[in-house]
């Protein structure tokens, strides 16, 4: 029907109109008078300036959206200092667990472990534990440097109630990876994985839960990554990888993850 | 190519890359749109990060019957008012129309390889556009920029189909009579 009636096929934006319809509608607007205000020549000329507009993706703003996204991960100021206390109490805790020489069930408890080729910064920060006591979980995380050395390790127990996430913020260069070693609570897991690459890079591969879960990123493309998984009871690993293929580009490279939220579903 | 409903649902079943395509699909053309509609650079920039974060926490929700399209251009409309509006402080109408030409930054972003003639052509459009209120700006460039018809547009603006058509009109006729070169005479 709106092949032929221009007054349907006034509704069809100009770039969407086949040229029968643009057709039928030049040939109508010069006979109908009522046509006038919808003649089909501005409609031509407009979609003429559409396609001289720049549909160009902007780095910057990529940047900006990935900030966003993990400020959206991460607990508010007022949570985050009660999640501080709660860290260093955790990682009293756990420091206390382990001279009782890895116990089992501080073994079962480690839930993050993060490798970090590459790594120069002495940043890797440990943030965010939820502020209710429903879920105690245990974490560590281990920041590996050139050539296998351990050059940082954070841990500690975390408590999550159902309601809450654990928020970890990792600034690493050259790449890293996630990993739950053991399983978590049922519950929504996220991470938030952004790529800024200034003239090189390389692939990056996301694994989910079932480990079927792989997307390369092609070399040299900066983006945002967001990796939403839900975790079951089978479920134990997670994991981030960020590969790259060559040799930083000088100066230039930077992948992080962002964050990795899991909101624990109590169990 | 995926579809935009096939990419939302993998996102919110989880799978790596979805998102991130279709941040690429749309972030251009969300900022071209909120650039047109609001008339600010930083406030455009602002107003599709918020929609797209909006549209990152909305995929477990998203039925694909909504239409992915519509939607986006839904919220992104929203947001850009709200933004509007918080700048304004509490005017519940956008009054940033600028007189002739004092203070307007050119909004439009042409291709690197785009005529002088076609520079000169968005640059007067773009002057007539910053003149009108919010909501007609807003429904021409959904139209002619974002390619959506008239139907998804009253959807995304919240205004009946029949206003569409009107606004539509007016903005035509204020272009035709500011600018003779757009009249048919001109062709």
């Amino acid at each position: 029907m709106a092949q032929h009636d221009p007054w349907q096929i006034v509704d069809i934006p100009p770039s969407l109109r086949t040229p029968a319809q643009a057709a039928a509608l030049r040939a109508a607007a010069g006979r109908d008078a009522e046509l006038a205000d919808v003649d089909a020549h501005l409609d031509e000329a407009m979609d003429a300036l559409r396609a001289a507009l720049d549909p160009a993706v902007s780095p910057a703003l990529m940047t900006r959206l990935s900030a966003r996204l993990a400020e959206e991960a991460s607990p508010a100021p007022a949570e985050s200092l009660a999640a501080s206390l709660k860290g260093a109490w955790a990682r009293l805790t756990q420091a206390m667990t382990l001279r009782w020489a890895w116990a089992p069930a501080a073994l079962a408890a480690a839930l993050l472990m993060v490798f970090w080729p590459g790594a120069d910064e002495p940043s890797t920060r440990l943030r965010g534990v939820s502020s209710s006591a429903a879920v105690s979980v245990g974490l560590d995380v281990a920041v590996e440097g050139p050539g296998g050395a351990v050059s940082r390790v954070e841990g500690g127990l975390a408590t999550a109630g159902p309601a809450d996430g654990l928020v970890f913020r990792l600034p690493h260069r050259g790449g890293g990876q996630v990993h739950l070693l053991e399983r978590a609570p049922s519950g929504a897991v996220s991470i938030i994985f952004s790529q800024s690459v200034e003239g090189g890079g390389g692939p990056v591969r996301i694994t989910g839960p079932d480990g079927a879960e792989q997307r390369w990123r092609p070399e040299g493309e900066a983006g945002v990554w967001a990796y939403q998984a839900v975790l079951t009871a089978e479920a134990s690993v997670l994991s981030a990888e960020a590969l790259w293929g060559g040799a930083l580009p000088e100066g230039g490279a930077r992948s992080q993850i962002v964050s990795v939220r899991w909101e624990g579903a109590g169990e | 190519m995926r579809s935009d409903d096939d990419l939302m649902l993998a996102h919110a079943r989880g799978e790596a890359g979805a998102f991130d395509v279709l941040v690429k699909r749309y972030q251009g053309p969300l900022t071209g749109f909120l650039r047109q509609m609001l008339g600010d650079e930083a406030l455009a920039e602002d107003a599709t990060i918020e929609t797209l974060i909006k549209v990152h926490k909305a995929a477990a929700r998203y039925a694909p019957q909504e239409r992915f399209r519509p939607w986006l251009y839904t919220v992104a409309y929203r947001e850009g008012v709200s933004l509007l509006r918080r700048r304004n402080k509490g005017v519940e109408r956008a009054t940033h129309s600028l007189a002739d030409g004092e203070g307007a930054v050119p909004c439009y972003r042409p291709r690197p390889d785009a005529t002088l003639a076609q520079r000169q052509a968005l640059e007067a459009v773009e002057a007539v556009l910053s003149r009108l209120p919010e909501v007609q700006r807003a429904v021409f460039v959904l139209f002619y920029r974002e390619g959506l018809a008239t139907a998804d547009i009253a959807e995304a603006v919240s205004i009946p189909p029949g206003s569409v058509r009107a606004y539509l009109s007016m903005v035509r006729k204020t272009i035709r009579e500011t600018l003779p070169e757009f009249s048919p005479e001109a062709a």
